[in-house]
């Protein structure tokens, strides 16, 4: 079941004030529903010392350490690279099998759990199956089928409720962007703070010309989308967090493909290019279109065996050139 | 000195100067490390050891800067009739980017050259392919020195040079054991020295070298260039392709990075094939594509042996191998050698080495 973040702020601080609190949880929900303010909520409401009908202050010392980051017993394991590793988890069991520095619970929590190698997660079961006390970890992940069975066994699942895509639609707007490249980006695994970090190195806009000039040229069966690759798109998606996004326009457009081709009852993710995807549209087969869409599917796997972005796109223009041929 | 053979010699020459017949200013130009050796120990039987230690002067440019080089060679020798003056390392004198931080006083350099020290020998040691003749101070040094060419020996020079060597140390080898050794050791004139002085020993005093004994004794040289590699591939010379993959291997280099030098050669020969039929030229491609104009020149030529369709299946052959690879679905070693041999088979018309 699904739950807003008041909800489960409210059911947290019963569990607490009850003494039932488990030692470890596993918070899942899209990027941006809050999953980091429930873990902190969490930490706050343990470590604040003027607590207010189940509520942290907010105000105290405790809670505003924990706020910026500064409490030894409240440890976020953030990783801005693609995988934690079994010498990151290792480290972090050093730090579990230690009491609190100032005497009392300690909080951990792992972000994108997901991104946890096989080999470290399976170093973080044996912990989970005999805890310490004193201690809480929450793991949390954006996709719950990427955690493995056997970890998700030993948790408590706390599923959050996403913000509707128009919420997140509007905040994206508001760094500046426009409202149909808006529209895709919310439907994308990015936060608002990637989102906010590409815009400050490269122009939306252009980025947006880009990746269409590339798959109209494909869709239009030229070869030249295979130079493109190299003479545009690698020196606008510099960028690994862009390089990611690709894929997602990519299957944003087909996807928008399909859905006008098979004059389907639902709106586009990219509006603006209804004419444009219209006139491919009559020229293909069905088949045609469903190959495609089957070939950008198979992309982001490419990528995370860690092929090169220059080799994936290149494979999938000349792919998708076959199939058009 | 205008015509520019006149003041060149090779060190077989050099080796019969007398100190007396030397010019001032001398220039050692070359890579050959055999003939390189043969050059600096002439120069250091110049001076007995005891002159040597007043007026052998050493300098290593990328360190000392060349005024205090010619302070040396403008003075009077010690105790002696001459004084030699050796300077290494003159990077100055080829196209190479400078990376010393020596500061060089070119025009005292050049006014020197004008009128040198007529009891010095002032020897520039290049022990560089080439220099780069637009430089004004190379043209200066060029034009007055005399140059000894130690530069790699070819075809029927190599021959001779090999011969002359057999004459000068006595060994007797046959005309087709000393083809076989040239094509032994990939003609190379260090290498082969080196072998002859070996072969001379295992047939003992006296014998004459055979065929036989230079098959026994001297091992094939395997080209370990990764860029021969990719060329032989791609040109379908399987056999040279797959020994050298080989030697690449035991050499400790990783499959996966081999495959990735094949797949951007055959992107660029891909990329530009389609650019060129697009109306693009030489000079436009490799602006496009920012890659260095001469690989676009070559990959231009390349090109032409392979069909659009043939350069498609390629590329998506070998991104689809690196993947393979990469989610632990094909042994490299094996699956590399593979598409070796499947590439290089596809073109039979190439002539085999």
């Amino acid at each position: 079941m699904k739950a807003s973040l008041e909800t489960l702020e409210q059911h947290f601080a019963t569990v607490i004030a009850a003494n039932e609190l488990s030692h470890a949880y596993l918070f899942v929900g899209a990027t941006n529903s809050g999953k980091m303010t429930l873990a902190q909520w969490i930490a706050q409401r343990l470590f604040c010392t003027n607590v207010k009908d189940g509520q942290p202050c907010g105000e105290c010392a405790e809670c505003r350490r924990i706020e910026e980051g500064n409490n030894p017993d409240y440890l976020v394991i953030q990783r801005a690279t693609r995988t934690i590793g079994v010498d990151e988890i290792r480290g972090l069991k050093q730090e579990l099998s230690k009491s609190g520095l100032e005497g009392r619970q300690r909080v951990f929590v792992i972000q994108d759990a997901d991104k946890m190698t096989p080999a470290a997660a399976n170093s973080l079961l044996k912990f989970l199956e005999e805890p310490a006390s004193q201690v809480v970890i929450i793991l949390t992940t954006t996709r719950l089928a990427r955690i493995l069975p056997t970890i998700q066994s030993r948790l408590q699942i706390v599923t959050l409720q996403s913000p509707t895509l128009a919420t997140r639609e509007q905040a994206i707007q508001q760094l500046g962007v426009d409202s149909t490249f808006s529209h895709v980006l919310s439907t994308t695994q990015f936060s608002l703070e990637d989102i906010q970090g590409w815009l400050e190195q490269v122009d939306a806009v252009q980025l947006q010309q880009t990746f269409w000039r590339w798959l109209t040229q494909i869709l239009a069966r030229k070869d030249s989308a295979f130079t493109l690759v190299q003479t545009q798109i690698l020196s606008t998606f510099k960028e690994q967090k862009l390089q990611q996004l690709l894929p997602d326009l990519l299957l944003a457009a087909l996807s928008d493909l399909f859905t006008v081709k098979f004059a389907l009852n639902r709106p586009l993710n990219w509006t603006n290019q209804q004419e444009n995807l219209q006139q491919f549209a009559n020229q293909f087969s069905t088949q045609q279109v469903t190959a495609l869409l089957e070939i950008v599917l198979g992309l982001r796997s490419m990528q995370e065996a860690n092929v090169s972005f220059q080799n994936v796109l290149e494979y999938t223009t000349l792919r998708l050139l076959v199939v058009l041929a | 000195m205008a015509n520019k053979k006149a003041n060149r010699i090779s060190v077989t020459q050099l080796k019969k100067m007398s100190l007396t017949d030397l010019p001032p200013v001398v220039l050692v130009l070359g890579q050959e490390q055999a003939l390189l050796d043969q050059a600096k120990a002439y120069f250091e039987q110049l001076l007995s050891p005891e002159e040597q230690e007043m007026n052998y002067g050493r300098y290593d440019l990328s360190e000392d800067s060349i005024g205090t080089a010619l302070d040396d060679a403008a003075s009077i020798p010690f105790f002696g009739d001459w004084r030699v003056v050796m300077l290494t390392q003159p990077t100055f004198l080829t196209g190479e980017a400078r990376k010393n931080k020596v500061d060089h006083e070119f025009d005292a350099l050049i006014d020197y050259l004008a009128q040198p020290q007529p009891s010095t020998k002032l020897i520039f040691w290049a022990n560089y392919e080439k220099l780069d003749e637009r430089k004004k101070v190379t043209k200066a040094v060029e034009k007055q020195a005399l140059i000894v060419d130690a530069s790699k020996l070819q075809g029927y020079q190599l021959t001779k040079a090999l011969q002359q060597l057999c004459q000068e140390q006595k060994i007797q080898i046959e005309t087709a054991a000393l083809e076989l050794l040239q094509h032994r050791v990939d003609d190379q004139y260090t290498l082969a020295a080196k072998q002859l002085q070996q072969l001379a020993l295992y047939v003992g005093p006296g014998q004459k070298i055979t065929m036989a004994d230079v098959d026994q004794v001297v091992e094939q040289v395997v080209d370990d260039d990764v860029f021969s590699l990719v060329a032989n591939t791609l040109n379908g010379q399987q056999r040279a392709a797959l020994t050298t993959y080989r030697q690449l291997l035991i050499n400790g280099n990783e499959p996966i990075q081999l495959l990735s030098l094949i797949t951007s050669q055959v992107r660029l020969l891909l990329q530009t094939k389609i650019l060129r039929q697009n109306g693009f030229s030489q000079g436009d491609i490799a602006g496009q594509l920012k890659v260095h104009p001469y690989r676009v020149k070559l990959a231009l030529q390349q090109e032409r042996q392979f069909g659009l369709q043939q350069l498609k299946d390629m590329s998506l052959e070998l991104v689809n191998l690196d993947y393979q690879i990469k989610s632990g679905r094909a042994n490299k070693e094996q699956a590399l050698q593979l598409l070796i041999i499947k590439f290089s088979s596809r073109n039979h018309s190439q002539t085999r080495k």
